[in-house]
């Protein structure tokens, strides 16, 4: 099997110049991979590492989400993995189930912190055919409290609506916004 | 605690079934996938907004605003002046098809002004469109030229008559479009839509707004063998308050939402 080269690999990432929508999709996923500290091994300080759970509530342009999340804070760079469901889609007995990331880096200022955030998102249901949703965004970070932390987000960016019904093939392209409260503890 | 048990069981059950009479509503996409709604993804009357909501699984079909243009042709436009959303100016009823093919709606896709017959060609055999007459010219501030309508529609429907049905607000056309077409009746105020269906046998029901009618209402329009649908249905609650209505159809702002709530099986 051909393993591809990484100039390749970034090649074939940015080739569909013909949809921007599409490339900044791309370019939000390759900052998210680039800004981990894992991937810049000269930047990885000894620290001792916060793991924190919480719930999050999520508005945005197709459907709310309610999800439960594991986070980790490391120096300033938090990085998180979020599962969760539709309550509003629940209510039409329709599951529609979200896997999230995030990456953010914040300064703290007293016991307030704040920092920019990145965002990846998929979220698909069955209505008649499955329907799926990738989001992609970035914005701000807010956070209150040590042990007990409430955060708010702000973030926006493209967002992929796909489904097949009937033979053909629907798939567009939106930009989209996305505003989370949470609340997390840590477990020290 | 076995009965409690039981009777939370059946609670959950019957919560999660859908009455029949909420299966037999009829949805159609307002302007395609709803009026200025930020999930639309498109321009309100644009093709890409009216294939999109006929696409979507269980649709009934689509509301599309219709005015006639200066060549006699019918274009979907929403708005009496061009200026209010698009890089055109004026009244679509004082251009040539030439200058209407080349204006765009100020939006981030630059949707283009489209031709009724671009759009009849997207319906599903089992779909309906529901044409909304708009029958003034604003700019000079008269209605247009009733001949010259008809003239439009015998031409450009296209063998597609028995897909459309007809929305007009002016009372004077109502039984000349309705000796041709399946023709509605839209006001905003229940007791005159009641006494046009007296007045107007040949009409085949109403169209009005979602927040000026009650069931009883409804339910009165149905036993006088009329149809009735809704419209400004925008939120998921405004979606449940028309539905409990059991109105014939609604016209909803939020497609996707309507159709979901309705259920998947018909």
């Amino acid at each position: 099997m051909k393993i591809p080269s990484l100039a390749g690999f970034f090649l074939r990432l940015f080739s569909e110049f013909s949809a921007p929508l599409y490339v900044i999709h791309r370019l939000i996923i390759c900052c998210f991979i680039l800004c981990q500290h894992w991937f810049c091994s000269a930047q990885n300080q000894v620290a001792s590492s916060v793991w924190r759970i919480g719930l999050t509530q999520e508005v945005q342009k197709f459907n709310p989400f309610t999800r439960a999340r594991i986070q980790v804070d490391r120096n300033k760079n938090l990085f998180a993995v979020n599962l969760g469901l539709s309550v509003q889609k629940a209510s039409q007995q329709i599951f529609a189930s979200t896997f999230a990331i995030d990456y953010a880096h914040l300064w703290e200022i007293h016991r307030v912190s704040l920092g920019p955030v990145m965002d990846i998102s998929i979220d698909s249901y069955v209505f008649g055919t499955r329907f799926l949703y990738l989001h992609s965004s970035v914005g701000y970070r807010l956070a209150f409290g040590e042990q007990w932390q409430f955060f708010q987000e702000a973030t926006i960016g493209p967002t992929m609506e796909s489904f097949s019904y009937l033979n053909q093939k629907n798939q567009q392209f939106t930009w989209n916004f996305h505003i989370k409260l949470g609340l997390q503890y840590a477990l020290r | 605690m076995r009965y409690v048990k039981l009777t939370f069981l059946l609670g959950v059950l019957f919560a999660c079934t859908k009455s029949e009479e909420v299966k037999n509503i009829l949805v159609f996409g307002h302007a395609g996938m709803g009026l200025s709604m930020d999930n639309s993804i498109y321009h309100d009357n644009s093709k890409e907004a009216v294939s999109l909501a006929l696409n979507l699984p269980t649709s009934n079909g689509v509301e599309v605003d219709v005015r006639l243009g200066a060549d006699g042709t019918l274009w979907l436009y929403h708005d009496e002046w061009l200026e209010a959303e698009t890089n055109g100016e004026g009244c679509v009823s004082d251009l040539s098809d030439q200058d209407l093919s080349n204006i765009n709606y100020r939006t981030l896709k630059k949707e283009k002004l489209v031709k009724l017959v671009d759009v009849l060609s997207l319906l599903h055999e089992d779909q309906q469109l529901f044409v909304d007459l708009k029958p003034v010219n604003s700019c000079l501030n008269e209605r247009v030229d009733f001949e010259r309508l008809k003239e439009a529609f015998e031409e450009q429907l296209q063998g597609h008559e028995n897909q459309v049905k007809i929305i007009c607000s002016y009372e004077y056309w109502l039984n000349e479009l309705a000796a041709e077409y399946e023709v509605l009746y839209s006001t905003d105020d229940v007791e005159e839509g009641k006494k046009m269906i007296q007045k107007h046998p040949g009409i085949v029901g109403l169209v009005i707004r979602n927040a000026v009618i009650d069931a009883q209402d409804v339910t009165w329009i149905k036993q006088q063998n009329q149809t009735v649908y809704l419209y400004d249905i925008r939120s998921l609650k405004g979606i449940r308050q028309a539905y409990a209505k059991n109105p014939t159809g609604i016209l909803a702002d939020d497609l996707r939402n309507a159709l979901e709530e309705r259920g998947y099986a018909l």
